[in-house]
C-alpha cells in the first residue's frame, strides 16, 4: 500500500511546477496555464498580479508623432555614426510613430542601418524608411539573429541613403500578433546608425 | 563394541515410540502440484504486471523529463513558446499513461498473488497402518544399527 502511495506521489512530481515570473509572455501573450500575461512587464505571472498595459518611464520617444509632419527629430549623426536608440511604445490606439533625420552633405557614400526590437507577446511592429519625396523605399525583414525564444522579434532595415537628403522612419503595427485586438499595444527600441556600408 | 553403546541406546528411545505406533496409524501429508495451466496462469499473470508496470515506469521517467524540462522555480529570460506548451502537454500525457500503467500493472500482479492462492492445490493426506509389534526390528551393525519395519497404506 505504501508503495502505491509512493508511486501517486512520485507522479506528482510530474506535473511542471514554474513559478510565477519564470517565463515572459510568449506569442499572443500566451503562458503556461494557470497564469497570465502581465502586459506592464510582459511577464508570465499569477492572474491575481495582471497590471494594464503601461509604456513605462523610460521612453524617449517625443509624442505626438503620429504622422510625417510631426515627425520626432532624431539629431546627431555622422556620416559613421554612433548608434541612436529611441525606446518608443505604441499604446492602444496610438497608429504610427514618426521619426525623421538628415544624412550629413559631407558623406560620401553612406547606409541607415535601422533595427527595431519588440515584444512578442503583443502586437507586432514593422518598421519602414521613407525617402526624400515622401514614398516608401525600404521595409524590414527579419534580422538573422532574432529568435523567438528571446521574447523579442527584432526587423532589420539597411538601405543606402542619399547626403544631404532627410529621411523618414514609420513605426506602426505590422498586422497580426493582438491577440485578436487585446493586446494592441507593444514598446519597442528603434537603433539607428550610418555607415559607409 | 564402543559404537554399538549408542546404537543400543537408539533402539532404548525408539523401540517405545514403535510400539506406540502399533495403535495408531500414521498419518503423511502429500503436498498437491500446481497444473502447467496453473501455473501459466500465474506466471503469465506477474510477467505481464512486471511488463506494464515496466512500461509505466518508462513514462514515469518520461513525463519527470518533461517536466524537468519546463518547470523553473526562477526567471528563466526566455519567452513561452509552443514548444514549451508541448512539453507541458507531453508531461501531462505521459503522466497519465504512467498512471494507467501502474495501475494495470498493479492489478496484474494482484491478480497474480490471488491466482497463486486460488490455484493452490490441497495437499493429500495419507494413512500408514503399522502390520503390528514385533514387525519393526534393529540390527546392529559395525559402527551402528539398521531399523526395518512393515506398513501399509
Amino acid at each position: 500500500m505504501r508503495a502505491w502511495m509512493l508511486s501517486f506521489a512520485l507522479l506528482g512530481a510530474c506535473t511542471p511546477e514554474i513559478v510565477s515570473g519564470a517565463y515572459l509572455c510568449g506569442p499572443d501573450e500566451s503562458c503556461p496555464d494557470g497564469q497570465k500575461c502581465n502586459p506592464a512587464s510582459a511577464l508570465c505571472v499569477g492572474p491575481g498580479s495582471v497590471e494594464t498595459f503601461a509604456c513605462g518611464k523610460d521612453q524617449t520617444e517625443i509624442e505626438p508623432n503620429n504622422s510625417q509632419a510631426g515627425a520626432q527629430v532624431i539629431q546627431g549623426l555622422g556620416c559613421a555614426s554612433t548608434l541612436a536608440e529611441i525606446r518608443g511604445c505604441t499604446p492602444a490606439g496610438d497608429a504610427d510613430d514618426w521619426f525623421v533625420f538628415d544624412v550629413p552633405a559631407t558623406c560620401t557614400t553612406s547606409v541607415a542601418h535601422l533595427r527595431l526590437s519588440s515584444s512578442i507577446a503583443f502586437q507586432t511592429l514593422g518598421v519602414k524608411l521613407s525617402g526624400p519625396n515622401g514614398t516608401f523605399e525600404a521595409s524590414e525583414t527579419v534580422c538573422a539573429a532574432s529568435s523567438p525564444d528571446d521574447a523579442e522579434v527584432q526587423v532589420c532595415l539597411d538601405q543606402a541613403v542619399t547626403p544631404g537628403a532627410t529621411y523618414a522612419v514609420r513605426v506602426g503595427p505590422a498586422g497580426g500578433g493582438n491577440c485578436e485586438g487585446n493586446c494592441s499595444y507593444n514598446r519597442y527600441s528603434l537603433h539607428l546608425q550610418l555607415g559607409t556600408n | 563394541m564402543s559404537r554399538l553403546l549408542p546404537a543400543i541406546c537408539l533402539l532404548a528411545l525408539v523401540a517405545p515410540r514403535i510400539a506406540r505406533a502399533d495403535d495408531k496409524d500414521i498419518v503423511i501429508d502429500i503436498p498437491g502440484e500446481r497444473t502447467m495451466e496453473q501455473k501459466v496462469l500465474v506466471g503469465g499473470l506477474a510477467g505481464a504486471g512486471f511488463l506494464v508496470g515496466a512500461i509505466g515506469a518508462y513514462f514515469h521517467y518520461d513525463s519527470s523529463q518533461a517536466s524537468d524540462d519546463v518547470g523553473s522555480g526562477k526567471y528563466t529570460g526566455h519567452a513561452w513558446t509552443a514548444e514549451d506548451q508541448a512539453l507541458v502537454d507531453q508531461a501531462d500525457r505521459s503522466r497519465t499513461r504512467a498512471i494507467v500503467g501502474y495501475s494495470v500493472g498493479g492489478a496484474l500482479l494482484i491478480g497474480a498473488i490471488v491466482a497463486y492462492v486460488i490455484t493452490d492445490p490441497p495437499s493429500e493426506s495419507a494413512v500408514i497402518h503399522p502390520h503390528g509389534r514385533g514387525s519393526a526390528t534393529l540390527t546392529p551393525t559395525p559402527g551402528g544399527a539398521m531399523a526395518f519395519g512393515t506398513w501399509s497404506f
